[in-house]
C-alpha cells in the first residue's frame, strides 16, 4: 500500500568548500586588484566564478513521491523491490533516496542502506531490490532523499513520511514447525474415543432403540443381511456410528480502532502477534480459524483449515492496519460464514475503545461464545508525572470499568501484560509467550460456571 | 548535534563503503592532485619554500584522512590547497603559473570532496559516477579557460591592467546571471 505522496519544504545546505572558494578566490582578487598583484587576481577569479555560477544554478526544488513494495505480499525468500516513485522539479543533477526500513528485510548486496543514487531529468522511478531475511510484516515509514546541485556544491535534504508495507510469509516448511507442537492451552479438542455425532466415521453396530433413521446405513445393512428381503425386519439393520464432532470454530476478533484522529494504534503489532499465537495454537489443533477485524477497514478471513487457511490468517493479522472512526462499529449484519453461531470468538484488543467491548457483549448477548484478551497498553505510555498522572489513574479505572461490564455480561477476560511481553521480547524471548496463559485462563474461565451470567 | 546526526543517516560508520572501488580510485586521484599541486608550488622556488612544503604536506594528509576515514577533513583539506598556492603568486614572475594552480587547486578539492562523499551508504551507479567525472572535468576546463581569459586580459593593450581585468570579470559575471536568469525563466516550480 502506498501514502498520498507528500510534499515538503527542503533543508538547504551548502557544501563546505563552497565558502573556502568564496574565501580564497574574492581574497585573492582582491589582493591582486587592490595591490597589483595580476597573478593572484589571475588564481581568484576562477575561484570566484565557480561560487557564482553553483550558486546562480542551484534552485530550490519541490519534490514529492510515494513508495511501495512490489509485491505486498511474498514468501520469505522470494523477489521483493521496494519502487519509489515521484516528481522533483526542477530538474537536479543527483538525486539519494534512503529508505528508512523495519522488519525482516535487508537490502541487496553490499552497504547497510536501502537506497538509491539516481540521475535524472525530473521524474523519479526507481526499484531496489530487497532482501527478506524473515517473516512478518516489512515497513518503510520514511524517506530520507538528497538532492545534489552540479559539483554537490549546494545540496537539499527532505524526510519525507511514507507508509510502504509489505507482508514477509513464512515458507511451508517454517510455518508447519510454527505449528508444532500445540499448546497445552488448548489441549483436548483433536478427535477423541469416544463416540456421538459428528461427520468422522468410527464403526458398524446392529440398531438399538434410540437410534436415528437417518444413521442407519443401508448399504451395509443389505450385505450384512442374513435373510432374504421379504423375510428381513429390524434386526437386521446396522447403523453408523461416528467420532463427536470435536475440532471447533475460532474466529480471532481484532481490535482495530485507533486510538485518535491520525490513526495511532502503537499497541497493534502487539494484538497481531497475541491473535497469532491464538491462531498458531488453534490451527496445530486442526480447529478452523478465522479473522475478523473491527473498527479500522475492514479485514475478514471465513474460518477454515489447512495450509491456505493459515496463510490466509497469516495475511490478514500482518495487514492488519487501524484507522479512526466515529461510525458506530458493530458486528450486526456480518455474515453467518465469517461467524459461525457455534464459533468460539477470540476478541484481543486493549479495550480503549468502548465500542469494542459493546462490540463484544452484544455477541454474548446473541448466545455466541466470547472470551476476551484484554492487552494491557500502559507498556506504551511515557511516564506520567502531575496532572497526567492523575488523568492515567482515570483512564485506568474507565478501562477496569469496561472489563467489569464485559465480566458482568458473561465474557471471560484475560489480562495480558504487554509491558512484560516486550521485555520479553527485548530479551530475546518470544514477546507472545504470555498469550497461551491468557488462553488457558480463558478455557479455565469459561469452564467454570458463570454466576453472574445469571 | 543535529547536523552530525543528519549526515550519519547517508555515511557509513565503521563498515565498508557501499562502492569502495570508485572510492579508492577517487581517493588516490584526489591524493595524486594534491601531490602534484604541492609539488609544483615548492617548484617554483620562492621564499618561505619549506614552510609551504610543510603547510602542502598537512594538506595531503588532510585529503587521505578525508578520502579515508574522516570526510569532515575535506573541508580544512580544501582550505589548505587553496590557500597554499597565494603566497607564491604575490611575485610578478609566476603570474603566468596561476592559470595552472588555479587548476590543480580545483581538481585536488573537488576529487576530495567527491571522495568523502563517495563514504556513502547509498551505491553509486555508472551513471552517477559518469556524471560527477563530468561535473569535475567541466569544473575544471571552467577554470582554465576563466583564468586563461583573466591572464590574457592582464596583457592586453588599450585598458590594459587592472581595467582590463575588472571589465572581463564583469562581462562573465553578467554572462553567468544572464544563463542562470533564462534558466530559472524555464523552472516550471516557479510557474
Amino acid at each position: 500500500m502506498s501514502a498520498a505522496a507528500p510534499e515538503l519544504a527542503a533543508e538547504v545546505r551548502a557544501a563546505p568548500r563552497l565558502f573556502v572558494y568564496a574565501a580564497v578566490g574574492a581574497g585573492a582578487l582582491l589582493v591582486g586588484l587592490a595591490g597589483g598583484r595580476p597573478g593572484m587576481a589571475v588564481y581568484g577569479a576562477p575561484l570566484l566564478l565557480l561560487v557564482v555560477a553553483a550558486v546562480l544554478v542551484s534552485r530550490r526544488a519541490h519534490v514529492a513521491l510515494k513508495a511501495e513494495f512490489e509485491p505486498e505480499r511474498v514468501v520469505h525468500g522470494d523477489e521483493l523491490a521496494l519502487r519509489v516513485r515521484g516528481r522533483i522539479a526542477p530538474p537536479v543533477s543527483r538525486l539519494d533516496v534512503l529508505a528508512l526500513r523495519r522488519g525482516p528485510i535487508d537490502p541487496h548486496g553490499p552497504g547497510d542502506a536501502l537506497g538509491a543514487a539516481l540521475v535524472l531529468a525530473g521524474g523519479i522511478d526507481t526499484a531496489v531490490p530487497v532482501a527478506t531475511t524473515g517473516w512478518g510484516l516489512a515497513r518503510v515509514d520514511r524517506v530520507d532523499v538528497r538532492a545534489d546541485s552540479p559539483l554537490g556544491l549546494v545540496r537539499q535534504e527532505w524526510s519525507l513520511p511514507v507508509a510502504a508495507t509489505a507482508r514477509v510469509l513464512p515458507r511451508p516448511e517454517r510455518l508447519r514447525e510454527l505449528l508444532h507442537p500445540a499448546p497445552r492451552a488448548i489441549a483436548g479438542i483433536h478427535p477423541s474415543a469416544a463416540r456421538g455425532t459428528g461427520t468422522d466415521f468410527a464403526e458398524l453396530r446392529p440398531i438399538a432403540p434410540g437410534d436415528r433413521l437417518a444413521d442407519v446405513n443401508w448399504l451395509a445393512s443389505a450385505r450384512r443381511a442374513r435373510r432374504p428381503y421379504p423375510r428381513r425386519t429390524t434386526a437386521d439393520l446396522v447403523v453408523s456410528v461416528r467420532h463427536p464432532e470435536r475440532t471447533g470454530d475460532v474466529v480471532l476478533l481484532l481490535d482495530t480502532l485507533a486510538d485518535d484522529r491520525v490513526d495511532a494504534a502503537p499497541w497493534l503489532p502487539t494484538a497481531a502477534a497475541a491473535a497469532w499465537s491464538v491462531a498458531r495454537a488453534h490451527l496445530a489443533a486442526h480447529d478452523r480459524v478465522g479473522v475478523v477485524a473491527l473498527g479500522g477497514y475492514p479485514r475478514w478471513v471465513a474460518p477454515s483449515v489447512g495450509r491456505a487457511a493459515r496463510y490466509a490468517v497469516l495475511d490478514a493479522l500482518l495487514s492488519a492496519q487501524a484507522s479512526w472512526s466515529a461510525v458506530d462499529r458493530t458486528l450486526t449484519g456480518t455474515p453467518v460464514h465469517l461467524l459461525p453461531p457455534g464459533a468460539l470468538v477470540v476478541a484481543i484488543s486493549p479495550l480503549h475503545d468502548p465500542r469494542f467491548a459493546a462490540a463484544a457483549i452484544d455477541l454474548r448477548r446473541q448466545g455466541r461464545d466470547v472470551a476476551v484478551v484484554a492487552l494491557d497498553a500502559s507498556a506504551w505510555l511515557p511516564p506520567l508525572t502531575g496532572t497526567q498522572a492523575l488523568a492515567g489513574r482515570l483512564w485506568t479505572l474507565a478501562l477496569e470499568n469496561r472489563i467489569a461490564d464485559l465480566e458482568r455480561a458473561g465474557v471471560p477476560v484475560a489480562r495480558w501484560q504487554a509491558r512484560a511481553a516486550r521485555a520479553r521480547a527485548d530479551h530475546g524471548t518470544a514477546a507472545t509467550a504470555g498469550v497461551a496463559a491468557a488462553v488457558a485462563l480463558l478455557r479455565r474461565r469459561r469452564r467454570a460456571p458463570l454466576r453472574v451470567r445469571q | 548535534m543535529r547536523d552530525v546526526m543528519a549526515r550519519a543517516r547517508w555515511r557509513m560508520r565503521r563498515v565498508p563503503s557501499a562502492s569502495p572501488r570508485v572510492r579508492g580510485v577517487v581517493g588516490l586521484a584526489a591524493v595524486l592532485a594534491s601531490v602534484a599541486l604541492v609539488a609544483r608550488v615548492a617548484s617554483l622556488g620562492v621564499d618561505r619554500g619549506g614552510a609551504l612544503t610543510f603547510a602542502g604536506a598537512i594538506g595531503i594528509v588532510a585529503v587521505i584522512l578525508a578520502a579515508t576515514a574522516l570526510p569532515r577533513a575535506s573541508a580544512a583539506a580544501a582550505g589548505i590547497l587553496l590557500l597554499l598556492p597565494v603566497p607564491t603568486l604575490a611575485s610578478e614572475r609566476t603570474r603566468d603559473v596561476a592559470v595552472e594552480l588555479a587548476v590543480l587547486a580545483v581538481l585536488s578539492v573537488e576529487l576530495t570532496a567527491w571522495a568523502a562523499d563517495l563514504r556513502s551508504r547509498i551505491r553509486e551507479t555508472s551513471a552517477t559516477v559518469a556524471r560527477r567525472t563530468v561535473e569535475v572535468a567541466a569544473a575544471v576546463v571552467g577554470t582554465a579557460a576563466v583564468g586563461s581569459l583573466a591572464l590574457g586580459a592582464t596583457a592586453l593593450g588599450g585598458p590594459h591592467g587592472r581595467a582590463a581585468l575588472v571589465i572581463g570579470l564583469a562581462a562573465l559575471t553578467a554572462a553567468v546571471a544572464l544563463l542562470a536568469w533564462r534558466v530559472r525563466a524555464g523552472d516550471p516550480a516557479r510557474s
